[in-house]
């Protein structure tokens, strides 16, 4: 059975592109516009690993990630953060609330796929 | 007036006065018209923004559908291939199947053919067998014909004897008459393992000609076979050749497509670099609403402009600094 990746991105274009490069790795892929409907997603699903964006309207994905870790039954589904957003004191942020990995876009689909193949769940 | 507004009205190709002489011009100085305009230069970021994250989202789309059908098209060709041309490549997969049904077919064949072999082979013996018997009837006359000589030169002896021979006469008489009645059986036998001999080698003559005719039938199936399988693997042989290269057609178009794809990451970047000028520019646009902005407004404006920015590329473009060659930040791993 194939593991589930969670993708959080207010970018339909940047959605897309993880998605074809995580199918195409042999992930099955779920996507959310924003950490709202990110946490909707998580709603009775088992993800093996979330990707989300940080800036996002409605939530953020900073938000998101604080919500994830206070989900008893997500708390330990590793998160990596896809952004644009370089700066170090939100990359401190990020990894006090438990984000595993900081990847800065663009990215590079191999790149990418290998530090999933790290972080996902079995 | 401070800088900014001298550079602004600059720019814009617009006179511009000292704070004094303005303060006594009876017009209401730029920026009303500068705070509209700004309005408008907000407005066509927001249109272009929109409309390039728009399109951008509808070409990611056509070419993820792209990619889709391109990988769904390059599984088909290969399963299609991997159905004729079986795992080892060369010949066909179905080619292979005929060529096996048809050998198959052939051993069927030569079964038969030997067992047709055997039955001649049985012919052949029965032949031998019956010449021998011939012979041992030719024997058996060969001795009666003796044994009547030897019996008429035993009666020649018992008559010179007189009458002490009459009884040794009596017995030459009987053997001769044995020995002409063996004859003429000799000769019946002959005459019947004859007619056996003609039967059996007339049955040999077609059990040849069968022979010959089955050998002829599976040299010609045989030939038919590889003409058959020659002409069916060219065509096969090409539709594999076929598939291959459009498989690795279709996988370098796949990558180039993937790759192509990569690229439409721009637009997000492009968004956020042109939202954060326009939250500056509405800023500006606020602060002239109430009066031309001081220099420690400006450079309040510019403060919250560099924080605003997330890539680094944006505060590189702000500082006016070179981009270096892979602009790529990279992983961090926690």
């Amino acid at each position: 059975m194939a593991k589930c990746i969670l993708i959080v991105d207010d970018s339909s274009s940047v959605r897309t592109v993880v998605g074809i490069a995580l199918r195409g790795a042999g992930y099955e892929v779920v996507e959310a516009g924003d950490g709202a409907q990110a946490l909707q997603q998580l709603n009775g699903r088992k993800v093996n690993l979330i990707i989300s964006d940080v800036n996002m309207p409605v939530m953020d994905g900073l938000t998101f990630l604080k919500e994830v870790k206070k989900s008893p039954a997500h708390k330990f589904v590793p998160v990596m953060m896809l952004t644009t957003e370089s700066a170090e004191e939100k990359m401190a942020i990020g990894r006090a609330e438990g984000a595993r990995a900081w990847m800065t876009k663009p990215f590079k689909p191999e790149q990418m796929l290998a530090a999933v193949q790290k972080l996902v769940l079995p | 007036m401070n800088m900014f507004a001298r550079r602004t009205l600059d720019v814009l190709g617009w006179h511009h006065h000292d704070g004094a002489a303005a303060a006594h011009m009876a017009q209401p100085d730029g920026r009303e018209p500068l705070g509209a305009l700004i309005q408008v230069w907000c407005r066509q970021i927001d249109a272009a923004t929109t409309h390039g994250t728009k399109s951008v989202d509808s070409l990611t789309q056509v070419f993820a559908q792209i990619e889709r059908q391109l990988a769904e098209a390059i599984d088909m060709t290969q399963n299609a291939a991997q159905a004729m041309g079986g795992a080892g490549g060369g010949m066909g997969g179905a080619a292979e199947q005929a060529r096996h049904r048809l050998e198959h077919v052939i051993g069927l064949i030569e079964g038969a053919v030997s067992a047709n072999h055997q039955l001649f082979d049985a012919v052949t013996e029965a032949v031998q067998a019956v010449r021998e018997l011939n012979e041992t009837a030719a024997s058996v006359e060969k001795i009666s014909q003796m044994t009547t000589l030897l019996s008429i030169n035993a009666r020649i002896e018992a008559a010179r004897a007189g009458e002490a021979g009459q009884g040794f006469s009596v017995v030459a008489d009987e053997v001769r008459r044995l020995a002409a009645q063996s004859r003429q059986e000799s000769q019946t036998i002959m005459a019947r393992v004859a007619r056996i001999e003609s039967v059996i080698q007339d049955t040999a003559s077609k059990a040849e000609a069968l022979r010959k005719r089955d050998t002829d039938l599976i040299e010609q199936s045989r030939q038919d076979m590889v003409q058959i399988l020659d002409e069916l693997n060219a065509p096969v042989q090409g539709v594999m050749d076929a598939a291959d290269a459009l498989c690795q057609i279709g996988q370098s178009t796949r990558s180039s497509v993937s790759e192509a794809l990569m690229e439409f990451q721009f637009m997000d970047r492009i968004g956020q670099r042109l939202a954060h000028v326009h939250s500056s520019m509405a800023l500006l646009g606020h602060e002239l609403h109430t009066d031309w902005p001081q220099a420690h407004q400006v450079a309040e404006l510019d403060r919250q402009l560099m924080a605003s920015y997330t890539m680094q590329e944006e505060k590189r473009t702000h500082r006016n600094e070179p981009e270096p060659a892979d602009d790529n930040d990279g992983l961090v791993m926690f």
